[in-house]
């Protein structure tokens, strides 16, 4: 079902496009260079991400030679219009070319900078700003900036907003007198107005950090707003992305609030593209009814700018890579369709709200006109708003036709205003803009305003019960999507979840398929509250070895008899038990691992993703190998189990990794012993249970919770064929020293499957993206704790970034929360036991005489193995700091002259199981995957969180040493 | 033995990761009577 569009909406749009017609769009305007450039970039899309990358990496460009470097490796591989050949064939011939290339671009993009920024500080912006009143348009400021992940920058942007305040309040006042723009039928509107991004007003401003966030931005918005209120200015709260949207409403509800801010004129964001947007409207509209009848008809009415939205891309790439519904309209109809169903809604509540419609569309204005119109609400009841500098033939019209004109006018300087310039050319680029059709390709303004727009929209997804894998045609495999916390239903059953969690649990030993008590017995603890039993688990021996081996033979040959089919059910069902009781799981590793929240959703749907992932990889491998049949012969190669495995898992993956290797033994048709680690018992008897449910045979699983006796009777038995091993190099070691032993009535060699530690580095190049590197060593270095083998020990900055990164990410570990795992807010968990945190202070207390510490947060909780983030700078080569897994919240950093001495530096280890690299030059990131020792090579992202099925994990090496508690 | 471990591309996760807990067998037959093979085996 479509609808047209109304003959009043297309004679409306037809006369906007007849007044402005005969001025070109700005951006179009630009130098002869750049519009070569953006037509080019239109016209062919490798191209033209080649140039926005090159100008998303422009600002962190260095000298001429690095500029030339830069341009030579983006748009040499493309087909580049002649100018630019021009330019850099030129910068290879001639000895000033270089300059004179980077001198071409530096001009030309500052230029198109200045195209869509109106200064780049308060006092250059308000000539500009008062240019626009005297043309008749108001405006609302933007302040570009940096990313805010640390306290001192959201104190630097509420310091801004304020002298951005005063120098508006202060030049506003001197503006001429225009009825037009300083009144609507409501009442008298103020000439000033900023536009806020809640996010960079805390560091904290993240779903699961929300009320932290939200505590932080209004301390610092009240005295801005107060002031606003009693100067005469009003506000916009923008709308970001989609992750941070319940909480700008909840900031927004609660500033407001205050009855001291009842005349402020306030506004929020709805964008039109969100399948939630017209819910989230009516929400507003009862919320602003609500507040006027608390504080009185003095209260301002909410306004509301309607917008499409500007992170569409963003938005879908994320929802897809998680696996989440993706919450925008996939068509761009169909946002069109529901901004004219949210115009209706918005003049429906006049009075109620304050409607302002942000849109270059000429469809799309002329629909909020004329339904205003409809409704006898005034033509200046309601804002348009547009783009500074984008579309200003539109501009012009909708002030000549007596329309109440607002330009989005963004301040600041050109570095961080780089992501604002990539998406205002994108737009001005994109095919389905537009900007683009109407204004750069003259195509015919009727098919475009006449376009048919769906009637009816697809809801919000509701999330759906995936139904258990059917082995016979498994659907192709796709990871477990982690929770959305962004949701509060996510929030609320993880809490729920924790709160049913009734310790402790009782974990028998399992043993010829029968649960198993013991006299003996040990306990597992809450690393954030030590007094506190998690599980009481049987202390299994070497008899109970004995005889859980005793029955793994027995069983053992059924099993690997049994059709592949089968043996992948077991694991498809266990990966529903464990489906259904995610947040119940996680709740266990929350209290057992001392996990954050997402810490521990992340290890459960790890969990899950092995027995999905490999349940249909055993499928593929029983259709046999590739191998050659001559006439006259049939050769099959296959794949049989190996007998009996011994699985010695560890406690910082309690449930991913047990899981991992005893699936991949079992489905592989071995008969599994599984001794987990003695700090998460009862993490691994859900494992066990998840398997029994699924429906593993009688002796095929053994379970021998235990100390590290049980599992070195396993590796010594002889009729153990393979041991799977995760855990420290020295247990290791002893692990293949054992094994390699071959015993009296021992027919087989021992197979030993093991991963170890890593001294991970991250290496940042000088033209890295800062608001991009820093909260990804933060989460590499810090998330549990360090506890990770992938995590980032090691950051080597090359000198150009070194200062300003080391800055940025000290004033970013001071911010974050260090509390117990089961509080949502948690960013810094506690370590696993005493022991750990014995070693990991050890390590910082010494660390003076290896470097520079420039953190060691004491500020923990006095109960549990807490250690505070501890970041120490100018690491000596060679010293314990550089060289020793340490395995808890401790960074070094080392500092390079160059690229190439980075890369050396990150592998002077003898790890190599993670690596990253943070570089926006092709030719250093390539050189950088060719050279950095480890498993797995991370380029622009955090090196921990790898996805089964995505990025298969396992280092390169000999993993040198280190001290990894909790391996058996 | 093998070690499979750091020293080693087999990786959790990893399509060849489940070869590690396997032998392979290969079984050839000889599909020739009298000097007739049934085609295309």
């Amino acid at each position: 079902m479509t609808r047209g569009a109304d003959p009043e909406v297309v004679a409306l749009a037809r006369r906007i496009a007849e007044l402005g017609g005969h001025q070109r769009a700005g951006v179009y305007r630009m130098s002869w260079w750049s519009e070569r450039l953006l037509n080019w970039a239109m016209e062919d899309p490798a191209f033209k991400t080649q140039l926005f990358r090159l100008v998303d990496v422009f600002p962190a460009t260095g000298d001429d030679e690095d500029v030339a470097a830069h341009v030579r490796e983006y748009l040499g591989s493309v087909p580049a219009p002649r100018l630019l050949n021009a330019g850099m064939g030129l910068a290879e011939r001639v000895p000033l070319g270089e300059r004179a290339t980077a001198a071409v671009l530096r001009r030309n993009i500052a230029r198109m900078a200045r195209q869509f920024i109106v200064g780049t500080g308060p006092r250059q912006a308000v000539s500009g700003l008062g240019a626009l009143w005297r043309s008749g348009r108001a405006a609302t400021v933007d302040l570009l900036g940096e990313h805010t992940h640390s306290e001192p920058e959201a104190d630097r942007y509420a310091a801004r907003l304020d002298g951005l305040l005063d120098a508006l309040v202060a030049t506003a006042a001197g503006w001429p007198p225009d009825d037009h723009l300083e009144r609507d039928d409501l009442g008298p509107l103020p000439r000033a107005s900023v536009s806020i991004k809640p996010t960079a007003l805390a560091s904290h401003f993240t779903p699961l950090t929300g009320e932290l966030g939200l505590a932080e931005a209004t301390g610092r918005l009240g005295p801005i707003l107060r002031r606003a209120a009693a100067e005469g200015a009003s506000v916009w709260f923008d709308m970001e992305r989609y992750d941070v949207k319940e909480l700008t409403h909840r900031l927004v509800r609660q500033v407001l609030d205050d009855p001291a801010l009842t005349g402020l004129h306030a506004g929020v964001v709805v964008q039109a593209y969100l399948k939630d947007s017209m819910a989230d409207l009516a929400d507003l509209a009862a919320w602003s009814a609500d507040r006027r009848r608390r504080l009185g008809e003095a209260a301002q009415p909410l306004a509301v700018r309607l917008v499409k939205g500007a992170y569409w891309d963003t938005e879908t790439i994320q929802a897809r890579a998680a696996g989440w519904p993706v919450p925008v309209f996939e068509d761009k109809p169909e946002t069109d369709a529901n901004f004219e169903r949210c115009v209706r809604f918005l003049h429906d509540q006049h009075g109620t709200l304050r409607a302002a419609f942000a849109t270059h569309n000429l469809r799309s204005i002329a629909c909020a006109v004329t339904e205003g119109r409809r409704l006898g609400i005034p033509d200046t009841g309601y804002e348009l708003q547009l783009l500074y500098g984008m579309a200003e033939p539109v501009h012009a019209a909708l002030v000549r036709l007596g329309l109440r004109v607002r330009v989005y006018a963004p301040v600041g300087e050109l570095v961080p205003g780089m992501a604002y310039l990539v998406r205002r050319l994108l737009e001005n680029t994109s095919n389905e803009s537009f900007v683009r059709l109407r204004f750069a390709e003259r195509r015919q303004l009727d098919s475009l305003v006449q376009a048919e727009l769906p009637e009816v929209l697809p809801a919000p997804e509701a999330p759906h019960r995936v139904p258990v894998t059917d082995a016979g045609k498994p659907a192709p495999y796709s990871p477990e999507p982690p929770a959305e916390w962004r949701r509060g239903r996510a929030r609320q059953s993880f809490a729920a979840a924790l709160c049913r969690f009734r310790p402790p649990i009782l974990v028998p030993a399992l043993v010829d398929g029968e649960p198993v008590t013991l006299a003996d017995t040990f306990c597992s603890t809450d690393p954030s509250r030590p007094d506190q039993v998690v599980a009481t688990a049987a202390e299994c021996g070497p008899s109970e070895a004995e005889a859980a081996v005793d029955s793994a033979v027995r069983a053992a040959d059924g099993w690997a008899a049994t059709p592949v089919v089968d043996r992948a059910a077991v694991l498809f069902r266990a990966a529903d038990w464990m489906r259904q009781r995610r947040a119940d799981l996680a709740a266990v590793e929350v209290y057992e691992a001392g996990k954050p929240w997402a810490e521990a959703d992340a290890d459960v749907c790890e969990a899950i993703d092995y027995c999905e992932y490999y349940g249909r990889r055993i499928i593929d491998l029983a259709a046999g190998g590739a191998v050659q049949s001559p006439p006259g012969e049939q050769n099959r190669l296959t794949y049989h189990g190996r007998g009996v495995a011994a699985v010695i898992s560890p406690w910082n993956f309690p449930l991913a990794i047990a899981t991992g290797m005893t699936t991949a033994a079992l489905v592989a048709g071995n008969a599994v012993v599984l001794k987990p680690a003695e700090q998460t018992p009862g993490v691994a008897w859900r494992l066990v249970e998840a398997l029994r449910a699924g429906g593993v045979p009688r002796g095929v699983l053994g379970f021998l919770p235990g100390a590290g006796a049980v599992g070195a009777a396993l590796v010594r038995d002889p009729r153990v064929s393979v041991i799977a091993f995760t855990g420290s190099k020295t247990v290791g070691l002893e692990i293949v020293a054992e094994a390699a032993r071959v015993r009296p009535g021992q027919h087989h060699v021992k197979r030993v499957v093991a991963e170890m530690g890593g001294k991970n580095a991250i290496v940042v190049d000088s033209d890295a993206d800062l608001d991009e590197v820093v909260p990804a060593v933060i989460h590499s270095a810090f998330g549990y704790s360090g506890q990770k083998c992938s995590a980032a020990a090691r950051l080597v900055a090359v000198d150009g970034v070194h200062d300003q990164l080391v800055e940025r990410l000290v004033a970013a570990a001071r911010a974050l929360r260090v509390g117990a795992a089961e509080e949502m807010e948690t960013q810094v968990g506690p370590l696993i036991e005493a022991e750990a945190q014995q070693r990991v202070l050890r390590y910082v207390a010494d660390a003076p005489r290896h470097g520079r510490v420039l953190l060691a947060r004491d500020d923990v909780p006095p109960q549990g193995w807490f250690a505070g983030p501890a970041i120490v700078d100018d690491v000596a080569p060679g010293s314990p700091l550089a060289t020793e897994e340490i395995f808890g919240p401790v960074l070094s950093v080392m500092r390079a002259h160059d690229f190439e001495e980075a890369i050396e530096v990150a592998n002077d280890t003898e790890y190599g199981l993670t690596a990253g690299v943070f570089s926006r030059r092709p030719s250093r990131i390539a050189l950088a995957t060719a050279r950095l020792r480890a498993g797995n090579v991370y380029v622009n992202r955090a090196i921990t969180g790898a996805t089964v099925g995505r990025q298969p994990f396992g280092g390169v090496g000999l993993s040198g040493v280190g001290s990894k508690a909790g391996g058996p | 033995m093998v070690w499979a471990s750091p020293g080693s591309d087999r990786r959790r996760g990893a399509p060849d990761y489940l070869l590690q807990f396997t032998d392979p067998r290969v079984v050839t037959e000889n599909t020739v009577r009298q000097g007739f093979a049934p085609l295309g085996n």
